[in-house]
């Protein structure tokens, strides 16, 4: 036992540790950590100075910064592999900052750090950070890459199904996506964004409203994300509601065809992606 | 030689599977006796970290190792969590489910870290009365394992190695005795390492945990990422000599090599059993030798960074 003593005073094992949590996720400095009104509720800035032994090299600040310490570097670290897009975009410092920010609004009351951020683009949303939806949205979509990552593994249609399925049974089927799928609309260039930052060749876009369809797909544990036509988005976003394929072709190329694009090339174009969808196992059962 | 009072069984020398090294564990199929893996990273059931966790254990014993049951906290049991553990432990069939003598958080709110306890009688009871309905719920035995701290507190009533004996006794649960956090806490907080683990119940070991760590100078910080310092294999020696054949694992989780390099770090594990088979487990003369080198290492960290 450390040979600094202090008196003994007995002290309630609830007081303690709501003291101590209060000072651990404090992101201010170790002074007002320790006098902050919260971690003074539960314990005077005496009574909890008292209770914590210095050691022959630190103090009784230093010890319990060490906890605090590690709490703000796992708890950034933990955001920032989550959002690598919005770390790049904001910068170390002020990425930081909004972590500080968040962890204070938002704790962590989830048993695995897998569930940290997901308050995460609401928060951003309420903060005033100029391009706030920009980076609300691009956190959103790395969220949603992440959850595809960890979805139930469903083995799609095989080839020998697709074969199986009578020509003109095709108008009528209705289309059920694997579990590792998801499709998004962003008013805003965030999969330009996040693909500029995965792969370093692509140009970053401006930060101005322009949108952005995307479907994120996990195929032999491998996660893909795909830019999509606001035609193929509306055809996909059909197809998973259960709208017949007949029905999800009429509707896309009711909408879709203009003096700009040709009947011809719209349903050559998206039969070509549905085809792709169908090839890359998008789909998990076909209801004929 | 004690077996542990469960006869549970010594799995040999394993390794704590991480993510960076599935891909050579299912290629190579490597001669690891065992893994142990992180609970919380498999409870969700879903992605390629379980897909590989199901394709190990085909080929691999797996012991679960849990940092989020948060055993000291006055929060209520968290039986969402428990359920997830429950049924992980029954997929992986592991032969005990591990987590740690600490708390995470409380209010709800969790710090995902392993805070350090109030050695009370009121801790005592409230852990002990936790551990207990753990294990029937879990329908297995619970394994608890020493944490490297850096803080203690004036309130405190016994020693870490009392409180521990104490709630391992009154639970009627197994210890998971990690060396390198007796190393770590016993120059944190300048006790005797020796004295720690002769006060622990040998037979109620059922795993040692082994790992590097970071010597800050004023103090140590248990970073799991570094070879392990001879220091705590001959704790490692010391405290295998009292308790005989424990399952035994290498931690690496940061910085973490090659797999070859964990796994050649764990199998060192090895020769300081076989030495100290050669030097008759369990005799006295062995114990009281080693205790003073251990003690002479201890001091020769305080005194260099006094």
């Amino acid at each position: 036992m450390n040979m600094i003593n202090k008196a003994h005073e007995p002290l309630p094992l609830a007081d303690f540790q709501r003291w101590m949590v209060s000072v651990v996720t404090h992101f201010g400095t170790d002074d007002q950590a320790w006098n902050s009104d919260v971690a003074t509720a539960e314990l005077s800035h005496d009574r909890a100075l008292h209770n914590v032994l210095p050691s022959k090299t630190l103090t009784e600040y230093d010890r319990i910064g060490i906890y605090r310490r590690m709490y703000f570097l796992r708890m950034r670290d933990s955001l920032a592999v989550d959002f690598p897009s919005v770390l790049h975009l904001l910068g170390k410092p002020q990425f930081e900052e909004l972590t500080e920010q968040y962890f204070t609004a938002h704790p962590s009351n989830s048993y695995t750090l897998n569930d940290t951020g997901l308050k995460f683009p609401s928060f951003v949303r309420s903060t005033t950070l100029p391009d706030k939806e920009f980076i609300a949205q691009l956190a959103e979509l790395e969220l949603a890459i992440s959850a595809v990552m960890e979805a139930p593994e469903v083995p799609p249609i095989s080839a020998v199904d697709i074969a199986g399925i009578p020509p003109d049974a095709w108008d009528t089927a209705i289309f059920t996506a694997v579990e590792a799928f998801s499709l998004h609309e962003f008013a805003y260039p965030v999969h330009d964004y996040f693909c500029a930052v995965e792969d370093k060749h692509n140009e970053f876009p401006n930060i101005q409203p322009h949108p952005n369809f995307v479907y994120i797909h996990r195929s032999n544990f491998h996660t893909q994300h795909y830019a999509l036509r606001a035609e193929e988005y509306r055809l996909l976003e059909l197809l998973i509601q259960g709208t017949t394929l007949g029905e999800a072709f009429e509707a896309v190329q009711q909408v879709f065809t203009n003096k700009q694009t040709n009947l011809e090339e719209l349903q050559a174009r998206i039969s070509s992606r549905f085809q792709e969808w169908i090839m890359n196992g998008v789909f998990a059962a076909i209801r004929t | 030689m004690l077996p542990n009072r469960w006869n549970l069984p010594d799995l040999g020398f394993g390794v704590g599977l991480r993510s960076v090294h599935y891909d050579y564990i299912l290629e190579n199929f490597p001669p690891v006796d065992w893994f142990e893996v992180i609970s919380e990273n498999y409870l969700s059931q879903g992605g390629y970290s379980f897909y590989a966790l199901e394709k190990i254990r085909e080929r691999y014993p797996i012991v679960t190792h849990g940092v989020s049951l948060s055993i000291g906290s006055t929060d209520p049991l968290n039986f969402t969590y428990l359920e997830r553990l429950k049924r992980l432990a029954d997929l992986m069939d592991t032969p005990w489910v591990s987590d740690h003598i600490c708390w995470t958080g409380v209010n709800g709110r969790n710090t995902h870290d392993l805070l350090p306890i109030l050695y009370t009688e009121e801790t005592l009871g409230h852990i002990v009365k936790r551990i207990r309905t753990i294990q029937d719920f879990l329908g297995r035995r619970v394994v608890l394992e020493n944490v490297s701290t850096y803080v203690e507190f004036a309130a405190s009533t016994m020693p870490e190695w009392e409180f521990i004996a104490r709630m391992a006794e009154d639970a009627d649960c197994g210890l998971l005795l990690d060396v390198n956090n007796v190393f770590v806490s016993a120059f944190n907080h300048n006790f005797d390492a020796k004295e720690f683990i002769d006060a622990i119940p040998a037979d109620r070991i059922c795993q040692y945990h082994l790992a590097g760590h970071t010597h800050k100078g004023t103090h140590i910080i248990d970073t799991h990422s570094d070879h392990v310092v001879e220091g705590v294999w001959e704790l490692y020696r010391y405290a295998y000599s009292r308790s005989g054949g424990r399952a035994t694992l290498l931690e690496w989780d940061e910085d973490i090599p090659s797999f070859e390099v964990v796994h050649a770090e764990a199998l060192k594990a090895r020769a300081y059993r076989d030495n100290a088979h050669a030097e008759g487990a369990g005799s006295g003369s062995a114990i009281v030798s080693t205790q003073k080198s251990e003690q002479q290492l201890l001091h020769a960290f305080a005194n260099e960074y006094d």
